[in-house]
């Protein structure tokens, strides 16, 4: 037995794994029905939009945010900015009694997106009445260049989100605000416009499909994340959360899906909301996108250290464990498929290459993989498109087919990813920058680490 | 409004007992992982088995008979025109058994799976290995006699490959099903109050 057939075997297996999780995703997300809505106003909300330097952004977000959700409040935390963005929030708040400005100085600023929403979290505490019924307050954290649909209250309030009592935190589906835009980096080429447009519909992909089938599938095994944008949680489970841990958002690069992980640890649930959704910024530069993914990978990694409170919690359903167990492990085994992969694709071609004498010739005798290539390596990521184009977002077969084309190519940036914050993790860097706004590219960052 | 028509309260709140394992369950688990590389390491062995099984398998779909020798089932015995399959590693059931047999051992050290029912589960997934195999086996030497090297080609190059794809597939998932369906443990000779989770529907 050579060294290569156990690689082989391994990459056959990893194989198998991947496609039976696609398949165990696709099918509950094709099949998923509406959920029904609720009445808001069973409820008080409470926006909580984390802040730094976002003047060209915060004073519209509030104004959307009052005009579209009348009854909601707007916690807006400054994180210490050096641009005008407090005072921009402090005049929003003079003039309208339900925006609130949380100020946050250094050194006790910019120590990360939890610390910040964790100080809204008391802000809010303490301005409520000792008995104000915290369980019908609803906290939810929109980024600033969040947008959340019109119905989201409505979703939220219905009785398969916070009108069951167990439920404790909801995540909203994520829609790319700017996947149309045409021009998405001003002043620059046709060229590159072409690949931020591809970049920001890819993203846009992403989200509503393969990242919305991972969610529903959550649904059913009882383990739904949160995430960064569009999370709400109930204040009575933040409460909770924080009797046993001090606060409710904690230290991981990924502090909303380790929030998720805390609500389910604390006895609630978690659902999602694929009917409602909140827009934000997809990245047009693949360089900043490369940064945003592998702080959410190297975040992802972080949380892994909750898997044996996981496994141990009686609160975790069986499936969940096992989804919850598979989700944190994966970007571990996407690092394993990082070495595997490779070292077995080279091998192969030079043992045939060996074996024929001419590398062309075995290429073509080898030609017959092509098909299963297609089926396996490439339509398990072609779907996503699919769907995404015939349910969503319909456009024509050629452009659908160009899409489905391209996510192939997209995904692949997830394994420099995994890559990058492996290195990381391995050497202590956890440090990071926050991700810039599109309407700020053009300016230098200056000592933006968190 | 007032907060008396709510009835608060996370689910199984104040819950302090941990989810158990038995430690049978656990040396059972670890038994399992450790038979990965052991048939890994004895694979030789095991397709030397798996050859004397697929005969049979093989000689029910073809004409003359079948017989093995070391890991090639020779077959059209009789028939004028012999021919051999190789039963290479990465054939092998042996490489459809490891993950199964992994993925079974990890369950099993997982505090509150049911040992009993991944058992079940397990020789269920590797009843449905052999069964994929076998068939894969048995096609590819009937259309070799029925439509020679390009009718092999097609069975065991595509046909073949996709109903071991599948089948592996449906045996890591029936594991997983076994394992889910009966919820989460929490000690000896008592069921957990604990709401299980239920594979397979929209709850």
């Amino acid at each position: 037995m050579s060294l290569l057939e156990p690689l082989q075997a391994l990459a056959f297996i990893l194989l198998i794994v991947f496609l039976g999780y696609v398949v165990l995703i696709v099918v509950p997300f094709l099949r998923r029905k509406p959920l029904a809505e609720g009445d808001p106003s069973r409820y008080q909300w409470h926006a909580f939009v984390p802040c730094r330097d976002e003047e060209a952004v915060i004073g519209t977000t509030i104004r959307s945010i009052r005009a579209d959700f009348p009854l909601m409040h707007v916690w807006v935390i400054d994180d210490d900015s050096e641009d005008a963005t407090a005072d921009i929030v402090a005049g929003a708040a003079e003039a309208d009694a339900m925006v609130h400005l949380v100020r946050r100085r250094r050194p006790m600023a910019r120590t990360g997106k939890g610390d910040a929403l964790n100080a809204a979290y008391r802000e809010l505490g303490g301005r409520l009445p000792v008995d104000a019924p915290r369980d019908r307050h609803i906290v939810v954290v929109v980024d600033a260049d969040g947008r959340l649909a019109e119905n989201a209250l409505r979703q939220a309030a219905g009785p398969s989100a916070f009108g069951d009592p167990r439920v404790g935190a909801a995540q909203v589906a994520v829609w790319m605000s700017n996947r149309d835009d045409h021009e998405p980096l001003p002043g620059r080429s046709r060229i590159a416009q072409l690949w931020g447009r591809f970049l920001n519909r890819m993203q846009d992909i992403e989200f509503r499909t393969t990242i919305a089938a991972m969610q529903s599938l959550r649904g059913h095994t009882r383990s739904v994340g949160l995430g960064g944008n569009g999370q709400f949680a109930r204040l009575s489970a933040l409460d909770l959360i924080a009797d046993g841990s001090g606060e409710p958002w904690h230290g991981a690069l990924l502090e909303d899906y380790e929030l998720g992980i805390h609500t389910m640890l604390a006895g609630y649930r978690t659902v999602y909301l694929h009917d409602t959704h909140v827009e934000q910024e997809a990245l047009p530069s693949l360089r900043r996108l490369l940064t945003q993914r592998t702080r959410w990978c190297q975040g992802g990694m972080q949380c892994a250290r909750y898997l044996p409170k996981i496994i141990a919690s009686p609160n975790f359903s069986s499936s969940g464990v096992i989804e919850a167990g598979y989700f944190l492990l994966a970007p571990y085994l996407q690092l394993l498929g990082t070495i595997v992969w490779p070292i077995v694709g080279v091998a192969t071609i030079v043992q045939g290459t060996m074996h024929t004498g001419d590398v062309m010739a075995w290429l073509l005798a080898a030609s017959w993989i092509v098909p299963l290539v297609l089926l396996t390596g490439i339509l398990p990521f072609a779907i996503w498109p699919i769907v995404y184009g015939t349910r969503d977002e319909r456009r024509s077969p050629a452009t659908i087919l160009l899409w489905a084309f391209g996510y192939w190519l997209y995904v692949y940036q997830n394994y420099v990813c995994a890559i990058r914050a492996g290195w990381r993790m391995l050497t202590g860097r956890n440090g990071w920058a926050k991700t810039r706004r599109n309407a700020e590219a053009g300016r230098a960052l200056i000592a933006k680490e968190a | 409004m007032s907060a008396a028509a709510f009835t608060p309260g996370p689910i199984a709140a104040g819950r302090q007992r941990p989810v158990a394992t038995s430690i049978a369950a656990r040396v059972l688990g670890i038994v399992l992982l450790l038979s990965v590389p052991l048939l890994a390491l004895s694979q030789g062995v095991f397709r030397v088995a798996e050859a004397w099984v697929t005969r049979f398998a093989v000689d029910a779909v073809t004409d003359g008979s079948a017989a093995a020798a070391g890991n090639i089932v020779y077959f059209g015995i009789g028939s004028g025109s012999v021919t051999g399959l190789d039963i290479t590693m990465l054939c092998s059931t042996a490489v459809l058994f490891a993950p199964v047999l992994a993925l079974a051992g990890v369950l099993l050290l997982i505090p509150g799976f049911r040992a009993s029912r991944i058992a079940v589960g397990l020789l269920a997934a590797l009843a449905l290995c052999v069964l994929v195999n076998m068939v894969r086996y048995a096609s590819a030497a009937f259309a070799f006699q029925t439509w020679g090297m390009s009718g092999f080609d097609i069975i065991h190059r595509y046909a073949g490959s996709i109903l071991v794809i599948l089948g592996l597939m449906a045996a890591l998932v029936l594991i997983v099903v076994f394992a889910v369906r009966s919820g989460r443990w929490t000690g000896p000779r008592r069921r957990s109050t604990w709401q299980p989770a239920r594979w397979g529907g929209l709850r």
